[in-house]
């Protein structure tokens, strides 16, 4: 062993440490291709944000050559919100989706783009192809164009539309990317059933909509090849990206390895359904979108359950002791409204194993890709994404004692 | 006179709240949203940076003793890296004992130690000492995590700040 090797130097990998990462942790296809896209950039020097201007001139003409006709595009500008992906607003003038001649429409869409580097790197295919996926089944934002190999954009990016709603309540609008966010008790009754509902209707979603999900791997019922894949996604991006090391990280790897539970039931998972990634509507109380669908997977409908539940993304209720999870209800409530809606069952040893699992991605991608993005200048977030770095040790701490109650 | 580095922070931020902050009131969110953020990264600067070399010592020191206390845990096993293990120590005392060391020597021998624990922990299982590591790791790293949390504690993101001892208790 020799810790001073200069091909641990992570802002310059080489061939050779690419190649050792991609065989000593196999992963999906196309999130192999995703990762080590990432390591190729990334000696390609800091980030730089594009103008508006060059935006709306490469999405101009990805939409043209697929529609065949002159289009429109104002009242661009930037979106905030999110840690991740650049995104832009604006105004399509076209035919709409009938595209008749005679037809002329304006529609708000959004173009998602991928900076240098992300704190959760994901492929623009994929979420283009779940959103399709989803549609009709739960509201989310309609996909219309990809441009996979970045061909008209600086970096691949998807356009779909944009979608009312807010994110965030009027009376607590200060919360960074959902955090512990608060809707307060009213609200948080008027959202309780579409957040439970939903979340069954995405993990109960027609099989044969996989159909349309080319770029993901079908777990085998009675494997635990899948899961092992997505730990090992995680251990890739710690290898890939870490500042440096946390022992304590290569033990829970260890054990999410010996432990990895047989599919016992394929979902769409989400990946990220908590609060802060829904979109609804204040006054009536309803979800009117479901965004970030950049981490979905097929496999354990427990891993998006358990995702729900961090402490991270909850807060105590008005009696200072009922935890909420995702600041919508307690655990409890939602596991059993889950199981009703669902038909699917709770099991609680899978419960365990991925709130461990969630733990892990959280503190690797907070430890991990977090600050290795910030210090390499890789994207328009730098300073959010340090700051979020210090929620990494609260989460570690939280990932210790869990561990400890149900692992050891 | 030389300034120093509290006051030069102190006049920034000054600058930025007072003059800056209100002609940003019309921008873009996403750029309001910076601005905040970089207000509290020199917060957090301005109330840890004085304490740096005092922290990142104490760190040192903390995986002197953690490497030494793997040592001994392995020592027993079919483990290869002893040799090493036992360098890092003998190196940590050195560096502790040398009083013109800086804090970038501290973080350089502090990932090291990082990493070669690390490397023995992915090693145990076929060394045959995976259990008694493991205890001693989860332990040791519980141990240190309250005093990163307190380190990180400006950032104002940990959930259970009232649980965690003043950053003076870090150094007594």
């Amino acid at each position: 062993m020799n810790w001073r090797n200069p091909t641990f130097d992570r802002e310059r990998p080489t061939d050779a440490f690419i190649e050792n990462v991609r065989r000593k942790f196999p992963v999906e296809p196309e999130i192999d291709r995703i990762l080590t896209n990432k390591l190729l950039r990334r000696v390609k020097g800091p980030f730089a944000r594009p103008s508006l201007d060059e935006l709306v001139d490469g999405t101009k003409r990805l939409i043209e050559a697929d529609l065949g006709y002159q289009v429109d595009i104002t009242d661009a500008q930037f979106l905030s919100g999110g840690a991740s992906k650049l995104q832009v607003i604006f105004s399509l003038g076209w035919r709409g989706e009938s595209g008749e001649l005679d037809h002329q429409e304006s529609s708000r869409m959004v173009l998602r783009l991928e900076p240098a580097a992300s704190v959760t790197e994901s492929s623009r295919v994929r979420e283009f192809e779940v959103l399709k996926a989803v549609q009709g089944v739960i509201p989310a934002p309609k996909a219309y164009w990809l441009d996979a190999k970045a061909e008209y954009l600086p970096y691949p990016g998807i356009v779909y539309s944009f979608c009312q709603g807010v994110a965030k309540p009027s009376a607590d609008p200060g919360k960074v990317s959902g955090l512990g966010q608060n809707y307060g008790v009213e609200l948080r009754q008027k959202l309780k059933p579409d957040f439970v509902e939903m979340l069954a209707a995405i993990h109960t979603l027609d099989p044969s909509r996989f159909a349309q999900l080319t770029s993901f791997e079908v777990p085998q019922l009675g494997s635990n090849e899948a899961a092992i894949m997505q730990v090992n996604a995680l251990r890739r991006i710690w290898e890939e990206d870490r500042l440096e090391d946390e022992p304590m990280l290569e033990l829970v790897y260890q054990w999410l390895l010996q432990n990895a539970p047989a599919t016992d039931y394929v979902s769409l998972v989400h990946g990220d359904y908590r609060n802060g990634n829904f979109l609804f509507d204040e006054e009536a109380g309803e979800i009117t979108a479901w965004l970030d669908w950049e981490g979905a997977v097929l496999g354990d409908r427990h891993r998006d359950l358990t995702y729900a539940t961090m402490r991270s993304f909850a807060h105590l209720s008005e009696d200072n002791k009922t935890v909420l999870a995702s600041g919508i209800m307690p655990i409890d409530a939602l596991f059993e409204a889950y199981e009703k809606a669902s038909g699917l069952s709770v099991d609680m040893n899978r419960i365990h194993y991925y709130t461990i699992f969630n733990m892990y991605l959280l503190v690797v991608l907070i430890l991990g890709a977090a600050a290795r993005c910030a210090v390499g200048a890789k994207t328009h977030q730098d300073v959010l994404l340090n700051y979020l770095t210090g929620v990494g040790y609260p989460s570690m701490s939280e990932m210790m004692d869990y561990f400890e109650r149900h692992a050891a | 006179m030389i300034q120093n580095l509290q006051d030069q922070l102190a006049i920034v931020s000054r600058t930025l709240t007072e003059l800056v902050q209100p002609v940003l009131e019309d921008a873009e969110p996403h750029i309001q949203e910076q601005f905040q953020l970089t207000l509290a990264t020199l917060g957090f600067i301005s109330q840890r940076a004085h304490l740096a070399r005092k922290f990142h010592r104490v760190e040192l020191e903390f995986y002197r003793g953690f490497v030494s206390d793997v040592l001994e845990v392995v020592s027993g096993s079919e483990m290869e890296s002893t040799d090493a293990l036992r360098d890092m120590v003998t190196e940590c005392d050195a560096l502790l004992q040398d009083p013109t060391a800086d804090t970038d020597d501290y973080l350089e021998l502090i990932k090291v130690a990082r990493a070669m624990i690390s490397e023995v922990i992915a090693a145990s299982p076929k060394a045959g000492c995976a259990d008694s590591l493991r205890r001693l790791v989860a332990s040791r790293t519980s141990e240190f995590l309250i005093y990163q949390r307190v380190w990180m504690l400006p950032f104002g993101l940990d959930p259970k700040p009232e649980q965690l001892p003043d950053i003076e208790e870090v150094f007594s």
